[in-house]
């Protein structure tokens, strides 16, 4: 579906575009978000900036809110096809619309 | 001696692809906080999105407190029950209208092109906004009937979006939920492309 999005020049905007509880249990991602001096939400925003996907993001509390905005650094190529390695995170369709609030 | 001509032109290919990959990957990273849509709007990349934010004070809160943070961008539905409280905060922060992307979405119970009419001007009256930056089907099917076929249904709805478009009270037309098959069923029907689809898939 991305890909035939693409090709039609649609845009995607993701919403539970990762899903933060499979996060938390992957070491590896933490210490990723930890080199770059950010949340796990962060790299996980930036993630989908960098797939050209158009990440909705959600938190009631001001800080996170604030703290989402900030996710202008760059992954690095082997990063990113680290995490695109990963097995598929899809969260549940009615979970919650992640990436958000660090929990 | 085929067999390994076929396989290092195919490593050339996969390899000008990883490239041509990596090439679009850095445009975009030339325009962090935009996306152009096919229609030539703008749309700022990051959104704020309100699902399950209740109508009141707290809906309310929550988007001026991401618009004083710096998004542009909010994301509501007819079916979160909160677009009154969402155009309230909107109309009510110091952000110039046209500064700010307001995205909403018609019921997936909505499949008759009379029932999205309606359902348009209720949104509107519902944020007590002019237009709507951004307007999609949040499904091609009613959640209970997940899967089944709405696709002349959904050529109906779009028909009264199209409309609805042409008249400036959506400046933008998509969808939400749609695999291939049902954006196909859209592309085939429309005279206005879909800009937009709203997915869970990474």
């Amino acid at each position: 579906m991305i890909d035939f999005c693409h090709r039609q020049s649609i845009v995607i905007m993701g919403y539970s575009t990762f899903c933060t509880h499979a996060l938390l249990d992957k070491p590896e991602i933490q210490q990723i978000a930890e080199r770059y001096g950010v949340s796990l939400p962060q790299l996980c925003i930036r993630y989908s900036l960098e797939h050209g996907v158009a990440p909705i993001v959600q938190s009631l509390n001001p800080t996170h809110i604030a703290d989402n905005l900030k996710v202008d650094f760059s992954i690095t190529n082997d990063d990113i096809d680290f995490l695109d390695k990963l097995p598929n995170l899809k969260s549940d369709k009615f979970g919650p619309s992640l990436p958000y609030e660090g929990k | 001696m085929d067999f390994s001509e076929n396989k290092s032109s195919e490593l050339v290919r996969n390899f000008a692809s990883s490239i041509k990959k990596r090439i679009e990957m850095k445009s975009n990273k030339i325009q962090p906080l935009y996306t152009k849509l096919t229609n030539g709007l703008y749309m700022p990349r990051l959104c704020y999105g309100t699902w399950q934010t209740p109508e009141g004070t707290i809906a309310c809160q929550a988007v001026s407190d991401a618009i004083k943070a710096g998004y542009r961008h909010i994301d509501t539905a007819f079916d979160y029950k909160n677009e009154k409280s969402v155009g309230e905060a909107i109309r009510q922060s110091d952000i110039p209208r046209e500064e700010i992307f307001l995205t909403t979405k018609l019921s997936g119970t909505v499949k008759t092109y009379e029932g999205a009419k309606t359902a348009i001007q209720q949104s509107l009256d519902n944020l007590g906004l002019e237009y709507i930056d951004l307007y999609i089907i949040h499904s091609p099917w009613p959640w209970e009937e997940m899967g089944k076929d709405f696709s002349q249904a959904n050529v109906e709805v779009w028909r009264a979006m199209e409309e609805a478009h042409q008249a400036g009270k959506l400046k933008s037309i998509g969808l939400s939920n749609f695999d291939v098959a049902d954006i196909q069923n859209i592309l085939d029907h429309c005279t206005i492309k879909p800009v937009v689809n709203q997915s869970t898939r990474r």
